[in-house]
């Protein structure tokens, strides 16, 4: 397969279905169940939802497009996921979570690529969780619009994989004498690491969201000396703690994380043993949420 | 003696550096304008420590550290720079650095980062701050860290400004008044009506326990006592809820609360909180030779526990005062609760104690209680007075 020219007209194709806003991403299969399950209980509440929603980049991401496009006449993006669900209303979500659950993501053949979504899923979550302790911990003014940043902040990632599943689930479907060649799992993550940022530029650009998660997803490589104490600031040294802490599905380099944690405590005035301890709460909550 | 380099171009940062480590005893700064210049002093003054800045003229600070690593000096540094570009900062992980402070910094960053390095000897240059078992998930790598000989003296910064028994964290002023009149006065309390100066203090002061409400409109409790905990792990945390809060208990647990308090405050739910959380050693002080008997707080069917729990802390202060070589002990229970039979006892066992230690025995008590241990035959002779002052002035 000629991966360069395959991968320019992935990145057409995606950047058109953006731009056009018609790209819809499939969910995981394990939110597709909690979401099932929780559809056909007659308890289930607000809160229920929405602790639903913010577990996962997917569903927040479409619940906050839902509530900006229902919401378009306030002018104001919602600030946290629960401010969004309460505006929309539980009929709303469970109309728009019943939608989703149709469509999950393509169980591939590529060994590990799976692994990849659900990867990027949890290190999202880790960076969501860290980001609004540490907002907390620095007097940042709105924990809860870190944790959406970092809920968000690898949605290009995300993107790229779910499309090139979804790409996969077409291709292959189709009857044909000789099936082509598909990729690897290093294909899959060179494809991610050459287009994930021209399609997060994109969806920070074209969708209608809050300041703040626009360029969550836009991402950046350095530190905002501008303004210490910021969402972006803490957003990033949270994807560096989380990578650190290996709750992350690709390579990472080393002495850049490292770099990144010192250069951001130093910003951010946390010591090392708070973030210790920060790191040693991460883990447990995560292995509780699973 | 300790030496500190300070390798940067500005006079005024070095100025300013010197004046931020001169609290520290022990602590020698030389200085340097460039790298070569701290190259050249490296050598002279064989430093325990450097600050070293990244732009500078003649020698950079990456030049500078990879000259001073290629010569194999594995003297800890600390980067004081303006520079947080990831494309310059992490090629110098290479050469090890051991902390990074960003310019413009408050003095007391650089203080504790400096102490924290002098603190410890680091064996490995290559080493990281995050380089230990809880980033490496398992992998068995120990940390190289060694603490040095090098110990702080009482001039070096603490890390909080105080000790204070209690933080009270409720949106409601009048909580806080109320629950403070509960407490005895030798328990010191802060109150915080919202996170942000809750997560200031605890920045602060050391807690002992920390009570949180958790009902407080827009707060997460949960992400609260998280934070919390990141800033003091050791303090005890209660949480504080309405009486009719459906399924309190359980929430505190599952917050990760260690008890809880439901409001409106009464007089034995406030006992327990402080049999459960502060020493029985606190219902007496000593001073010199003079013992006295805190308040007692709560309901009259706990005045066993009480009595029982200052009989104790009575022996072993009497104790200590025969170790310190007093000749005697003065009891002072004048706020002692008016119940015969336990302070007769209580005082009986302390006369009893002191004299088997050879210490003389003074007691200041009302005249209720004078008037009882006159007619016990044990204590009928004590020495017994109305004031303080007045047993004091006795030989």
């Amino acid at each position: 397969m000629q991966t360069a020219q395959f991968t320019g007209a992935l990145l057409g194709i995606l950047k058109k279905r953006i731009e056009e806003d018609k790209l819809s991403l499939p969910i995981l299969p394990t939110a597709a169940d909690v979401i099932t399950h929780s559809l056909n209980d007659a308890h289930t509440d607000l809160v229920t939802l929405t602790n639903i929603v913010e577990q996962d980049p997917v569903l927040t991401m479409q619940m906050l497009r839902v509530d900006r496009t229902e919401n378009m006449a306030r002018g104001i993006a919602a600030d946290s996921i629960l401010q969004a669900c309460e505006r929309l209303g539980v009929k709303k979500i469970k109309g728009v979570l019943g939608e989703m659950v149709k469509q999950r993501v393509f169980n591939t053949r590529v060994q590990g690529a799976n692994l990849i979504v659900s990867g990027f899923c949890q290190h999202s979550l880790a960076v969501a969780l860290l980001a609004q302790d540490i907002a907390g911990l620095t007097n940042c003014p709105t924990p809860d619009a870190a944790y959406v940043a970092g809920l968000l902040h690898d949605l290009g990632s995300i993107a790229v994989i779910i499309f090139l599943l979804e790409f996969e689930k077409t291709l292959y479907s189709k009857p044909m004498a000789t099936k082509p060649e598909w990729l690897s799992l290093e294909g899959f993550w060179s494809i991610i690491k050459a287009i994930k940022a021209e399609v997060s530029t994109c969806m920070a650009s074209k969708w209608p969201l809050a300041d703040h998660v626009r360029k969550a997803i836009a991402g950046v490589v350095d530190y905002d000396v501008g303004e210490r104490i910021s969402i972006m600031n803490i957003v990033h040294f949270s994807n560096a703690l989380s990578k650190r802490l290996g709750i992350y599905p690709g390579q990472i380099n080393s002495e850049e994380i490292d770099a990144l944690l010192m250069i951001g405590c130093s910003f951010l005035g946390l010591e090392k043993e708070m973030v210790d301890r920060l790191s040693a709460q991460l883990k447990h909550r995560l292995a509780l949420s699973d | 003696m300790k030496r500190v380099l300070t390798i940067d171009d500005s006079r005024s940062l070095r100025s300013i550096v010197k004046k931020a480590l001169k609290t520290l005893e022990e602590v020698e700064i030389f200085e340097a304008e460039d790298g070569q210049q701290g190259l050249a002093a490296v050598e002279e003054c064989q430093p325990d420590l450097i600050l070293l800045d990244v732009t500078m003229p003649v020698m950079d600070g990456p030049a500078t550290i990879k000259e001073l690593r290629a010569r194999g000096s594995n003297v800890p540094v600390i980067l004081l720079t303006a520079e947080s570009k990831l494309s310059i900062i992490a090629p110098m992980m290479k050469e090890g650095f051991q902390d990074y402070i960003v310019k413009p910094f408050q003095p007391e960053e650089l203080v504790k980062k400096v102490v924290k390095i002098l603190q410890t000897k680091v064996e490995s240059s290559s080493k990281g701050a995050f380089d230990s078992d809880i980033y490496n998930s398992g992998s068995g790598e120990l940390d190289v860290s060694i603490k040095s000989d090098f110990a702080p003296t009482k001039s070096w910064v603490d890390i909080y400004e105080s000790a204070v028994d209690v933080l009270l964290i409720d949106d409601m002023d009048h909580v806080a008044k109320r629950f403070r009149e509960f407490l005895p006065d030798h328990i010191t309390m802060k109150n915080s009506l919202e996170p942000q100066s809750a997560i200031s203090f605890c920045r602060r002061h050391a807690f002992r326990v920390i009570v949180i409400d958790l009902e407080m409109p827009n707060v997460n409790s949960a992400a609260l006592i998280r934070q919390l905990r990141t800033i003091q792990p050791d303090p005890v945390y209660v949480a504080l809820a309405m009486r009719t809060m459906k399924d309190a208990a359980t929430t505190a647990r599952q917050q990760g609360f260690n008890g809880i308090l439901v409001k409106p405050f009464d007089a034995a739910q406030i006992d327990n909180f402080l049999a459960s959380y502060f020493s029985s050693r606190e219902l007496v002080s000593v001073e010199d030779y003079v013992i006295k008997i805190g308040q007692f707080v709560g309901s009259t069917d706990r005045l066993p526990q009480f009595f029982n729990r200052v009989s104790k802390s009575t022996i072993e202060a009497i104790d200590n005062i025969a170790a310190a070589c007093y000749d005697r002990v003065l009891l002072d229970s004048v706020e002692v609760p008016n119940s015969p039979e336990h302070v007769s006892r209580l005082i009986i066992s302390s006369v009893e104690h002191a004299k088997r230690l050879g210490l003389a025995f003074q007691l200041v008590t009302n005249n209720d209680i004078r008037a009882l241990l006159q007619s016990i035959a044990e204590t009928a002779d004590l020495a017994v007075f109305s004031t303080l002052e007045e047993a004091k002035q006795q030989p």
